[in-house]
């Protein structure tokens, strides 16, 4: 039979009714593969993009310019691509729209134990016509070119695949089931895809899209599907062979990985654009302490409500100093070494007081953030702020760790002026009823005076006093529930920050060695171009009863997709 | 199919602080091990940035695999009667144009032997009516309608869209400079007298865990190395000996 009559055979066969594209093409794919890669909905995608604000926009913009320019990359590929286009009688419209542009799916499991590496390509097109023409086209230039010398029919299953021959001997293999194109090169792969194909529960959802859906990722455009089971043996030969200093901390990752029941990395794109990995594990695997950091709902920490728009930079969380040092230890514990509360014990205890260092860490917390705001008039370093919140009522641990701080800039103060004929000093001021001390004179550039106070249930420390004259502490509590903002860097006020201070900052790198003040100007100029098509990107948790979800959310200057 | 790379104007001679970095890419061009990865200058210089592009397309392209082929006698002396005659105002000095028209030479041959010569190794041919080096052997080749091998023409493409993002990350490049020296002035008060000495263990340890957590998770991103490499392989599938 010549393929295009085995196609429109195939396509002959009626498709289950509720399953969607992806569907289609993940009931073919092996659900044990290592890696599967799925991209679904492209058209649809491709189409929202290009009617949005941001298409409109982005032209016009430094970036859009240079990379419209025709030197780009991509004008390269389209040019270098368009041969092949012609060649095949086909546009790269068709064949994104009618062929790619419902759902693609790859999957990958590699070599292990004398077993072959293993590949699977499936494409779902929307007009099946179109692709099989496609292939027929494609067989005949090789077969035309010498690159193949034969393709044969043969039969699995009641079902028909081909043999693309090589002259060498070698083949790749390709097929069409249920309306889905599947091409490899391990001919046990299409047979077993065409044996996916012939099972008879065609309504029942694929054990592909089940897991993208308890994963939180199944509209993601593009979702990279990591199948734990398959790489276990890698991960714990890891662990073995490796030294004894990394052993401990690999044999933690192992426990880890033996209750990860899936994971996936993911794009996702609406008004703006997502990139995430989403993890799913067997809780009651989980090592207790592991599992109350990757599993469950979380709240966002109330510094958030303190966090000025303008930040350049942001990272917020809610955790308590001592369990946050008790993870941080268990992260690091490794074989030989110190552990991180022993050296941290070791180094505070006697300036806090041994006895009273576990009561004061227990105080502070659990809101806690960081953020870099734009600098004052006068000045083009930026301001630094972090704060923590101090418990209710907890007066005396407050107190104590007031004094632990201005013992540390008392040291560094001595240890300066002991070494410098210019002088630093420990000054004090006034902000109502709140005392800011901090440093003063010396190396400290305009705008820098770092310091520290107590302000409204927060222990502060900033590099200027205006910026804890400005905070205000968060009047609500936070609400449970959510995706939970971690970290934000403020693609904006960045962009901004660097076009009003470029001169200063090229001469300031230039001065520490960064390389020619003019060259480095034009680097900063070209990193804020770089910047102009964003506003904000996200780093945001996404908390749940068996996983977690991290994602970095860029919100575009112009939306992705136009407003309804 | 005509290709016509011309990333750069080398019509004036090139600054004297760009002469190290075309040394470098010239002893890449004569099969030298050489790390192409951008040097200071190449970094800060767009024009040699563009040159390094162009250079890594060309010798990404004569990496492919293919089967050895003689070089047709007086092919070489061709091309660079074909270049003269392409730019025959230009008045250069020897050395530069020593230098790009084997720059050019190199991408035609890269470009002939993805083209014309990567046949099957053996069995009963099909005519090639449009194979160059068949059709007049011993006249400068013109430019030509050729037939598309597709497994070439894809794995063209896929270097060209790999090459694609560089000058963004380029330009990137300055922002960890920048957070260095600017991490200077706002750091902590110095640590040392409240026993950064003691803390110097845990801290390193904090800064070992990125390291810690990739080398953890190298066979995950080891087997999605091998994934893209198989994809990439398994698209250019249609390529013999691919």
């Amino acid at each position: 039979m010549r393929p295009i009559f085995a196609v429109l055979f195939a396509l002959a066969v009626p498709l289950g009714a509720s399953a969607g594209p992806r569907d289609e093409a993940l009931r073919l794919a092996p659900p044990d593969a290592a890696l599967t890669v799925v991209a679904q909905n492209l058209r649809d995608h491709a189409r929202a993009l290009a009617e949005s604000p941001f298409a409109a926009w982005f032209p016009t913009t430094a970036l859009g310019k240079q990379l419209g320019a025709g030197e780009d990359g991509l004008k390269q590929f389209t040019e270098v691509a368009a041969p092949v286009l012609r060649a095949l009688d086909t546009t790269p419209a068709e064949l994104f729209n009618d062929v790619l542009g419902d759902a693609v799916v790859f999957s990958y499991t590699p070599a292990t134990g004398g077993a072959p590496e293993r590949s699977l390509i499936l494409v779902r097109p929307r007009k099946p016509e179109v692709l099989s023409k496609l292939a027929d086209k494609l067989n005949g230039l090789q077969l035309k070119s010498g690159e193949l010398k034969g393709v044969a029919e043969h039969k699995h299953a009641g079902a028909s695949y081909f043999a693309r021959q090589r002259p060498d001997g070698s083949a790749n293999y390709y097929c069409f089931a249920g309306g889905v194109f599947a091409f490899s090169e391990s001919e046990a792969d299409i047979k077993a895809a065409l044996d996916r194909a012939g099972e008879p529960d065609k309504d029942k959802q694929p054990e592909l899209a089940a897991r993208m859906s308890a994963l939180g990722v199944s509209d993601a455009a593009l979702v990279l599907l990591v199948h734990p089971r398959a790489l276990d043996a890698e991960i714990a030969a890891k662990a073995k062979d490796a030294p004894a200093a990394e052993r401990a901390g690999l044999e933690r990752l192992l426990t880890v990985w033996k209750a990860t029941e899936a994971a996936a990395v993911y794009l996702a794109l609406d008004a703006g654009a997502e990139i995430g990995v989403s993890v799913r594990f067997a809780a009651d695997k989980l090592p207790a302490d592991a599992k109350a950091w990757l599993t469950g709902g979380r709240a966002p920490s109330a510094v958030w409500q303190a966090v000025p728009n303008d930040a350049l930079f942001a990272i917020a969380g809610r955790m308590k100093a001592s369990e946050l040092l008790d993870a941080m230890g268990a992260l690091t514990a490794a074989a030989g070494k110190p552990g991180f509360r022993d050296g941290f014990n070791a180094a505070l205890g006697p300036i806090v007081g041994k006895d009273k260092l576990p009561k004061v860490l227990d105080a502070l917390g659990p809101d806690f953030g960081a953020w870099v705001q734009p600098p004052a008039k006068g000045s083009s370093v930026p301001v630094l702020v972090a704060a923590v919140r101090v418990k209710d009522g907890a007066t005396a641990e407050a107190k104590a760790a007031l004094a632990a701080l201005e013992f540390g800039f008392q040291s560094a103060r001595v240890a300066y002026n002991a070494k410098h004929e210019d002088q630093m000093e420990l000054t004090e001021e006034k902000d109502g009823e709140v005392v800011i001390r901090g440093l003063s004179g010396g190396p400290l550039p305009a705008g820098a005076r770092p310091c520290f106070a107590l302000k409204g249930g927060y222990l502060l420390v900033a590099s200027a006093p205006d910026a804890i004259r400005a905070f205000r502490a968060p009047a609500a509590e936070p609400k449970p529930g959510g995706p939970v903002p971690v970290a934000r860097f403020g693609a904006t006020a960045t962009r901004d920050y660097l076009t009003a201070h470029a001169s200063t900052l090229a001469k300031f790198l230039s001065a520490t060695g960064a390389g020619d003040a003019k060259a480095l100007a034009e680097q900063l100029a070209a990193l804020a171009t770089v910047l102009e098509p964003f506003e904000k990107v996200e780093l945001l948790a996404h908390g749940g009863t068996n996983g977690l979800r991290l994602a970095l959310r860029a919100t575009t200057t112009k939306p992705l997709r136009k407003e309804k | 199919m005509s290709l016509v790379l011309h990333p750069f104007d080398d019509s004036e001679s090139p600054p004297p602080e760009c002469a190290p970095t075309l040394a470098r890419f010239q002893q890449a061009l004569d099969g030298e091990p050489v790390d192409l990865t951008p040097d200071e200058h190449a970094a800060s210089c767009p024009v040699c940035r563009e040159r390094l592009r162009a250079l890594s397309v060309l010798i990404g392209a004569l990496a492919e695999p293919h089967d050895a082929e003689p070089v047709p006698a007086g092919f070489a002396d061709r091309v660079l009667a074909s270049l003269q005659n392409e730019r025959p105002a230009e008045r250069r000095s020897l050395v530069r144009y020593t230098a790009w028209a084997a720059l050019a030479a190199a991408l035609l041959v890269g470009v002939y032997f993805a083209f014309a010569t990567n046949r099957p190794p053996d069995g009963p041919q099909p005519p090639k009516p449009n194979d160059l080096v068949k059709a007049e052997p011993e006249t400068a080749p013109a430019p030509r309608e050729r037939s598309v091998r597709i497994g070439d023409a894809v794995a063209q493409a896929g270097q060209t869209l790999r090459d694609a993002p560089k000058p963004l990350a380029d330009t990137v490049a300055v922002a960890p400079k920048l957070f260095d020296a600017l991490a200077g002035p706002i750091a902590w008060p110095a640590a040392q007298p409240m026993g950064a000495d003691v803390l110097e263990p845990a801290r390193q340890a904090v800064l070992e865990l990125p390291t810690a957590a990739r080398e953890a998770l190298e066979p995950v991103t080891d087997t999605a190395t091998k994934a893209y490499a198989r994809f990439l392989r398994d698209l250019g599938a249609v390529k013999p000996n691919s």
